[in-house]
């Protein structure tokens, strides 16, 4: 059997991918994302997929990728069966061309196309193994098939912040080392991840101590549901979900390599089509231009040695200049756009303790030249969380304090509003609050929340907030004109909704971190459509491309394998 | 779990020499020394709850953290390639999401 490399050169190389610091030429498999009256060209590749246990198959993700390229296109097969690939979307090439319909498999296949176009290809999809379908589960499909009450899945949830359930479902641990692995999961940095396997600065001296009961509690019901007791099969019946049927077929999606970058977290599409990205784990600030699919990585300077690098959210402020939130470096970059030169602002407390950046949101700068950011960590206990009001011209932190007698603003997800105003999405189940803060008077208001509290969100034309309910699985939007809360349940149960944005027109987007699925609800008719993605997704963030004359169509990000997605449905 | 063990280390030199292709072999020192990651805090032995011997089948010479002749990624040293700690994994780092690994057709 061939051994896997040390980790430390797996590492060393990995770095070095990211050190080229330089654009990546992707030889792109597609041009310019078209409008959508051009897929109606003639197909560049198309056939039908069939099995011998379904004959023709209904929502089969088949994927064309040119040899060479970063860019890989996917296509859905509709009730016959068929697939096409529209002829804008593929150029002359070699292709391998993959599929995804989980409980099946398709033997390696590549194809040819020409210049002419025209492509025929059929695809016969043979049944997966049981091996083969525990390797093919959704984070999501895996929470779903297993037992455990609500608040054990909600759990579960929580590994799907560093890794995916493989990890836990395929370990052989009994209930006494699980609770050590989940106790040790205490001590890794937010970012961390099985190629960053960071720890805190005090993480030896916690696991000194045994774990807690909650944490061996947790242990031993992740024991009970891996192969620690049971051999080869896990003691639960493995429940694919259904694979995507009518308008879920109808879509186009477009997925990006980012060479060297492991750990995409949010995306941000700017008025030139380019998509940025902030890394959670590589300290650089992204560009995509998806046109291309070149890839340009601005590094960002060390602050803190022996503190993580990376950063969280990115935003754009007035001036079209690129911020990220650099976490554990304590560090708010700016990449001045027009000159490619990236500078830093360092936190008030950016040299004490565990301080660090995790939001910036300066999407309304140009109200009254500021930009809103949080720090958590720090070196009060007592008062980790704090929230700033940053003037760009003179990079002036100025702390908004909570009203007296609060506790901390304490707040995940960021939003401004219209007038730069900011929303706090409080990511805590037990708090069922968000809060809005002034931007003139610093006068901090809470809003009332049935269920958990927020994640993130946007805010729309109508000065409306959009925000996802992680643990109790929602999306919500709060009218500030009205005062009132509206929320919809994701059809999907513990998906760990993430992240949702109106296109300003009909629709609702979402994300989440489990389903691989790309969510769009008509909040006309409260249909939903989900889309299934090509790929495994663990989403953080959604980029809805707003288009007032057809579909919006959404961006969003594979946090943990390094990819951009682009799905853009073809049907209302 | 034969099948799966060896799906899963398939999977993984699979990625690992992906990774090294996308490099290209090139890196420019300075920016490799602008980017280069912070060290890793190690832990020590005992909160690792590391043991010289196996852990039945499971020992640090299938685990992608050893480092050879007598190290570890996450662990203070030396290591046995005889011991355990409840880090083990048979997953390559790459391995992060859940579909696809190890799945020719993904």
């Amino acid at each position: 059997m061939k051994r896997i490399g040390g980790f430390s050169q797996i590492f060393a190389r990995w770095a070095l991918t990211g050190s080229l610091g330089v654009a990546f030429a992707a030889a792109p498999a597609l041009f310019d994302p078209p409008a959508l009256a051009q897929t109606k060209a003639a197909p560049a590749l198309s056939g039908k997929v069939a099995s011998k246990e379904e004959g023709a198959m209904e929502g089969v993700v088949v994927s064309a990728k040119r040899q060479g390229s970063t860019v890989m296109v996917s296509v859905v097969t509709n009730n016959q069966g068929e697939y096409a690939f529209p002829g804008d979307r593929l150029e002359p090439g070699v292709y391998d061309v993959t599929m995804r319909a989980i409980g099946y498999v398709l033997k390696p296949t590549t194809t040819t196309l020409g210049d002419s176009g025209g492509g025929k290809l059929d695809l016969e999809l043979t049944k997966a193994t049981y091996e083969q379908l525990a390797l093919q589960m959704s984070n999501s499909e895996w929470i779903q098939s297993a037992p455990g009450t609500p608040s054990q899945k909600v759990g579960m949830l929580r590994c799907l912040d560093c890794h995916g359930m493989q990890r836990p479902m395929f370990s052989k641990h009994n209930a006494e080392h699980m609770a050590i692995a989940v106790q040790r999961m205490t001590v890794h940095t937010a970012n961390a991840s099985p190629t960053f396997p960071f720890f805190s600065q005090n993480a030896s001296e916690v696991l000194d101590s045994p774990p807690t009961k909650g944490e061996a509690d947790f242990g031993a019901y992740l024991a009970s549901i891996n192969l620690s007791t049971h051999g080869d099969k896990w003691p639960f019946p493995l429940k694919p979900m259904a694979r995507p049927k009518g308008k879920a077929t109808q879509v186009i999606m477009t997925t990006y390599d980012l060479p060297g970058l492991s750990a995409p977290h949010d995306t941000l599409r700017d008025k030139d089509g380019n998509v940025w990205v902030s890394n959670f784990q590589e300290q650089f600030i992204t560009k995509l231009e998806p046109k291309t699919g070149k890839v340009t990585q601005y590094p960002v300077p060390v602050s803190k040695p022996g503190f993580p690098t990376g950063g969280l959210m990115i935003t754009q402020d007035k001036d079209g200049n690129i911020w990220q939130g650099m976490m554990g470096q304590a560090q708010l970059a700016k990449l001045d756009v027009k000159t490619g030169q990236v500078s830093v602002l360092l936190a008030p407390d950016w040299d004490k303790g565990d301080t660090r950046f995790t939001m910036i949101d300066a999407l309304h700068s140009h109200v009254d030249g500021k930009l809103w950011t949080k720090t958590n960590g720090g070196p009060d206990p007592s008062h980790a969380n704090k929230l700033y009001q940053v003037d760009i011209a003179t990079g002036q932190f100025k702390e908004i304090l909570p009203p007296a007698g609060k506790r901390d603003i304490a707040a995940y997800g960021l939003v401004s509003d219209l007038d730069n105003n900011v929303y706090g999405l409080d990511n805590n189940g037990a708090q069922k609050q968000i809060w809005r803060t002034d931007a003139k008077t610093g006068e901090t208001k809470y809003i009332d929340l049935p269920g958990g509290g927020g994640r993130r969100g946007h805010i729309d034309s109508q000065n409306r907030l959009w925000f996802s309910q992680f643990h109790v699985n929602r999306y919500g939007m709060y009218d500030p004109k009205t005062e009132k809360v509206t929320l919809w349940d994701v059809p999907t149960p513990f998906a760990g909704a993430y992240d949702v944005q109106y296109d300003d027109s009909r629709y609702v987007w979402g994300a989440d971190m489990s389903t691989d699925l790309a969510q769009r609800m008509d909040v006309e008719t409260g249909e939903w459509t989900a889309y299934l993605l090509p790929i495994s997704i663990n989403t953080r963030h959604v980029d809805v491309q707003k288009n007032p004359n057809g579909l919006s169509s959404l961006w969003t990000e594979g946090q943990q394998n390094g990819k951009i997605v682009h799905i853009e449905p073809l049907t209302p | 779990m034969s099948k799966i063990d060896l799906m899963s280390r398939r999977a993984a030199v699979k990625r690992i020499g992906a990774a090294a292709l996308a490099t290209g072999g090139i890196a420019s020192t300075v920016q490799a020394q602008v980017y280069k990651p912070q060290e890793q805090k190690k832990l020590t032995q005992k909160a690792a709850h590391y043991q010289d011997g196996p852990m039945k089948d499971e020992s640090c010479a299938s685990c992608p953290y050893f480092i050879q002749p007598n190290g570890c990624v996450t662990v203070e040293g030396p290591i046995s390639v005889n011991g355990w700690c409840p880090m083990y994994t048979q997953f390559s780092p790459f391995d992060r999401g859940a579909h696809c690994a190890g799945a020719k057709s993904c």
